[in-house]
């Protein structure tokens, strides 16, 4: 990043206030958005170095590790429309961005796609390119793979490029993540010192310059395509856990700190605003700045993420968030600041403090940006509610939906409707959408629209011989003179019974008979053609105790295999109905699927509504646990003694 | 208590037997249960309640094209491994699985719908009911979310032969596209859908920017919505946009689609509404005292789907159903309470009320552009006159007296209605 880093007008962010609980804290909680300039390359000739050796990089990447992994990818990739893709653009718009998870929660692909020069229609390939290809390599480079035991064998000189490489599109990019990372992952545990922190801490960066979010919007992509001085959007949250790495304890925490700025101070708006403008205005501007602007507006939107961070050493815990961000204010307040440079320079760290708090800083956003996506929408971060926590989808569309256009929108259809009900595909989804990208436009036209009349004032005929048959009141039955008089409907159930044990199950099932009985003499041959007669557990009346045995059996043995077997579902249930029926055979499938409603469904119901009152889910036709009680009331039906068989079937019925 | 509307409600006990296959969210059954439990509240009493006739394949097409109809008819379980080019084409398979006796399935809430509509044309009642009907995904040529067949579709082009404008409201918390595509260039038809949008949820379509185009630039309203709406903000803006929709619309007819699947603890649902809340926009529709036709559509727990269409089937006759479900076969999926308020969700409500009065201001601007460029009459349709259909070759005259055979045929209802005094007993003020 930024070597000969200045800040032309140093800004002066006295403003920023550290309260004093923050430097007793520790945590680090920053929500808001952050938004970090950076200085881009000094010239082209800069940028034509870093593409060869982008393509060194990446054509041994894709050999190495790609054939390592036993997938063939062929160069150079194709866009739809048989364009090659300019790899080596797309990895620096997405770094620029951030990650590919950013982008895509974000829904920046249009943009990216733009930066690219490439049209909106194919961004979904050029989605899928970068999946394919780029993406691995960025968690490589991130991860610092090309370090690992795996690769000693490298050539020595390839190592170097990709040093070269990772440093320089640090430097270009404002991404000096790579650097940052490894030298975190070097050290056994971690060195954010941040981390040893017990509460959380809350971090408005507040920007100031209001202006300057139209100026994203958009002009951001016009700036973009004139020099590769990226922008970074990101609004982050990070929580820190001092129990568990990787989980996020809704207790934990939160202090809020805010870092503001004062807004009616004019002078600060100025110092800040200036750097922006002068940055857009000179060409020749090489001034690498690193400028930390912030926004505090309630209509702004955050992206929340929190992130824990690992544990760290206990030596380190001399190392304090305050000092980290001491330091942090300190760079924003004077990036001439040598201690500063140096540390940039420096990855052997001869000004270790600084060094090291700068490493914490790029560590503790690489952590952020490593896990975005992990914990998104991870109800467990209570301490986040209390914050002005705002549902991803809100940023997707107030900030970024309205700068896409109807078009692209619309262009993500959702292929499958209850793949809510099965996130493990969400992934798979997810991708075969983007192979199979969808146009809202090829839904117009002859064979989506309605052919509509023109209305002509005239009433043209509507059929009247299909009206349906009428049911009720029967036509001649026998009930007419009940609507005569006063007539109640709508009463709930009869609070009192005369039973001997009210609310026993003897009772229950009287009542059921009894207004099923009713409900038979009222309706009288409507009971059958309604398929009453075909409604309750009376259906098992006409099941012989041994079909329900093998019924039973079938239904345990699919689930079984739904859950252990390799086979297709539909498989599964293929054979599932092949042997309900060679099994039952006196029952039509009709029967079966009537059966397993009216008696099965209903038993597990009634078993859930006793043993696990809190867990039922009568939809669910996988899970059933517990489901295959005797018949209800059977002992009644049968004279049987009673017997407690519930646990007996829990047993049985565990996978 | 008494309802001074007509009210036809569809039902055909063969619909709610057929079965998706396993762990699919559909689940027909859900039409049994409704049946059930309107049927222990006793609001039968109120209501005619009629058999739909099964709607023939050139019905279907009169939206859908002929092959899908036709390969529909054909397709069934067994041989649909024999047509993988069409199962692909038709997007069959996945979510709109071919199952057992699916054609007839499709033909009796298709057929359930269009018959409600044809009541209400021939003004034989002012609200009909078809809980099976509401599938509002289906395309012109394919299948789409358990969808197969647009009845809604069916249901408002046989409107259209009686009404200028037809107003289509859905409140299912998936997209209404399959309605919204269907009428996408017409500024006869005006669909209105209150929906979750957002995060890849299906369909994906439904932004507030699709507003239709052509004749039907600004006659589709969507209002996306983000996860876990609750009562008082959804029946607030559901309120404020209808009211304005039917007093700029001035629609003759209105379809409501009553997907329940927008309650909370639904399975693919996302929103927090409340039984009353959902049918608390029933009623609001219901005050306007235009025509109404209520369909079913999404609701994937199938109790709280039986509870609420139940509910709302007592809004519509202006019934307050007490909260203790009357003992009846199905009491045990009602079971441990029994009762038919369901506990609200406790999904944090995403909608914020910036992001809602965005919402609704955009809606009201793009209304605003109706009411300068009027292009559809705005006159109500001169009165209907009615004339009995006499179809020499489908019954005996002298047959249509016995009622025994009425279920086995159509009947034509026409008839019995004029001749006989039978239908005024039902909805008496006396």
């Amino acid at each position: 990043m930024a070597c000969d880093s200045k800040l032309r007008n140093g800004s002066d962010l006295n403003e920023f206030k550290i309260p004093e609980v923050c430097k007793s804290n520790s945590g680090l909680f920053v929500n808001h958005e952050l938004y970090v300039n950076y200085g881009g390359l000094d010239g082209c000739a800069d940028v034509d170095e870093l593409r060869v050796l982008f393509d060194q990089v990446l054509s041994f990447f894709l050999k190495e590790v790609c054939v390592s992994k036993k997938v063939f990818r062929p160069f150079p990739p194709k866009l739809g429309d048989g364009q090659e893709a300019d790899l080596f653009k797309l990895f620096l718009t997405v770094r620029r961005i951030g990650s590919y998870e950013l982008v895509s929660e974000n829904n920046l692909w249009e943009f990216v796609a733009r930066e690219c020069g490439i049209e909106i229609g194919l961004v979904a390939s050029l989605k899928l390119i970068y999946i394919k290809y780029l993406k691995e390599l960025d968690q490589w480079l991130l991860n610092g793979g090309f370090r690992d035991g795996k690769m000693e064998n490298i050539e020595i000189s390839v190592v170097e490029k990709l040093d070269l490489l990772s440093r320089q599109l640090g430097r270009s990019l404002v991404d000096v993540e790579i650097i940052g990372f490894e030298d975190c992952k070097g050290k056994t545990e971690g060195t954010s010192g941040f981390n040893q922190v017990q509460g959380g801490m809350n971090l408005d960066f507040s920007r100031i310059n209001c202006d300057d979010e139209e100026k994203f919007g958009a002009g951001g992509h016009k700036r973009c395509e004139l020099s590769p001085k990226s922008i970074k959007k990101v609004g982050f949250s990070m929580v820190n856990d001092e129990v568990k790495r990787k989980e996020i304890l809704p207790d934990n925490v939160v202090m809020k700190v805010r870092l503001s700025m004062n807004h009616g101070d004019d002078n600060v708006l100025k110092s800040v605003d200036l750097p922006v403008i002068d940055y857009l205005d000179d060409d020749d501007d090489d001034n690498d700045d690193v400028m930390i602007t912030a926004k505090d507006d309630d209509l702004d939107n955050v992206v929340s993420r929190s992130v824990n961070i690992q544990k760290r050493k206990r030596e380190e815990e001399s190392l304090q968030l305050s000092e980290m961000l001491d330091w942090l204010a300190n760079a924003a307040r004077d990036p001439h600041n040598n201690a500063f440079e140096t540390s940039q320079r420096s990855n052997k760290g001869k000004n270790f403090t600084n060094d090291h708090l700068h490493k914490q800083v790029l560590s503790a956003r690489c952590a952020l940006f490593a896990e975005l996506n992990v914990d998104l929408g991870n109800e467990a971060c209570g301490s986040q509610k209390k914050t002005q926590r705002m549902h991803p989808s809100m940023y997707e569309n107030d900030r970024v939906q309205l700068r896409c256009s109807r078009r692209t929108t619309a262009a993500i259809p959702c292929p499958l409707k209850r793949q809510q009900t099965e996130s493990s595909n969400i992934r798979t989804d997810r991708i075969r959408e983007i192979t199979e990208p969808h146009d809202q436009k090829c839904n117009l036209g002859p064979h989506h629209q309605a052919e509509v009349p023109q209305w002509t004032g005239v009433v043209s005929d509507s059929d009247p011989k299909w009206l349906g048959s009428q049911m009720w009141p029967q036509p001649n039955g026998p009930y007419r003179e009940n609507e005569e008089g006063e007539m109640v409907i709508g009463q709930g159930r009869q609070g009192i019974c005369e039973c001997v044990f009210p609310g026993s199950a003897e009772c229950v099932r009287f009542h059921i008979a009894e207004n099923r009985l009713k409900v038979k003499i009222e309706l009288g041959p409507l009971f059958y053609k309604w398929k009453f007669n075909q409604m309750g557990e009376e259906i098992s009346l006409s099941w012989e105790p041994e079909e329900e045995k093998r019924f039973k059996s079938i239904v345990i043995k699919a689930r079984y295999d739904l859950e252990h077997s390799t086979k297709s579902r539909r498989e599964i249930m293929n054979k599932f109905w092949t042997k309900a029926s060679d099994l039952i055979p006196d029952k039509l499938k009709k029967n079966v699927v009537s059966y397993y409603f009216n008696v099965f469904v209903l038993r597990r119901r009634s078993y859930q509504n006793r043993v696990t009152p809190k867990e039922i889910d009568s939809d669910n036709d996988e899970e059933e646990v517990g489901s295959v009680g005797d018949r209800f009331g059977y002992e009644k039906i049968h004279g049987l003694s009673l017997k407690c068989s519930e646990n007996l079937q829990r047993t049985d019925l565990e996978p | 208590m008494r309802s001074k509307d007509r009210i036809s409600y569809f039902y055909d006990g063969d619909a709610g037997n057929v079965y998706f296959g396993p762990n699919h969210p559909m689940k027909p059954h859900r039409l049994c249960m409704t049946h059930h439990l309107v049927l222990s509240y006793d609001l039968h009493k109120k209501m005619e309640i009629y058999r739909p006739h099964k709607a023939y394949p050139v019905e279907l097409a009169q939206f859908h094209s002929a092959d899908y109809v036709e390969f529909l008819q054909r397709i069934n379980p067994d041989t649909q491994h024999l047509f993988p080019e069409e199962m692909a084409k038709f997007k069959l398979g996945e979510d709109c699985p071919v199952f057992d006796d699916m054609f007839e399935f499709c033909q009796i809430y298709a057929g359930g719908t269009i018959d409600a509509a044809r009541r209400l044309n021939n003004q034989l009642c002012d609200i009909a009911i078809n809980w099976a009907g509401g599938l509002h995904h289906a395309k012109k040529c394919e299948a789409s979310g358990f969808c197969y067949i647009n009845d809604l579709v069916l249901g408002i082009l046989e409107l259209l032969k009686y009404h200028a404008r037809v107003l289509y409201i859905d409140i299912d918390v998936h997209h209404g596209d399959g309605v919204e595509e269907a009428f996408y260039f017409t500024d006869r038809v005006m669909t209105v859908s209150f929906h979750k949008y957002g995060n890849l949820f299906f369909p994906g379509s439904g932004d507030v920017k699709e507003i239709g185009e052509r004749e039907g630039k600004f006659y589709a309203i969507n209002i996306p919505l983000k996860d876990g709406i609750d009562d008082t903000s959804f029946t607030r803006l559901f309120k404020t946009i209808i009211s304005k929709v039917v007093e700029t619309y001035q629609p003759g007819v209105i379809v409501l689609q009553c997907g329940a699947d927008s309650l909370a603890g639904d399975r693919l649902g996302c929103f927090n509404l409340s039984i009353d809340g959902h049918a608390e926009c029933v009623r609001f529709v219901k005050k306007f005292g235009l025509p109404l036709l209520v369909t079913g559509g999404g609701g994937y727990t199938k109790e709280n789907v039986a509870r609420c269409w139940t509910v709302e089937t007592g809004v519509l006759l202006d019934t307050e159903l007490p909260n203790e479900i009357p003992d009846n076969e199905y009491i045990k999926y009602f079971a441990p309470e029994c009762s038919l308020r369901i506990p609200t969700g406790h999904i944090e409500n995403f909608n914020s009320k910036s992001y809602l009065g965005t919402i609704k201001m955009q809606v009201l601007e793009n209304l605003r552009c109706i009411q300068h460029a009027p292009s559809v009459q705005m006159q109500e349709v001169p009165p209907d006159f009615y004339i009995p259909d006499f179809d020499e070759d489908e019954k005996n005259p002298d047959e249509r007296i016995d009622q025994h055979t009425q279920d086995k045929h159509i009947q034509r209802d026409d008839e019995y209605y004029e001749g006989d005094n039978d239908n005024d007993h039902n909805m008496d003020d006396a």
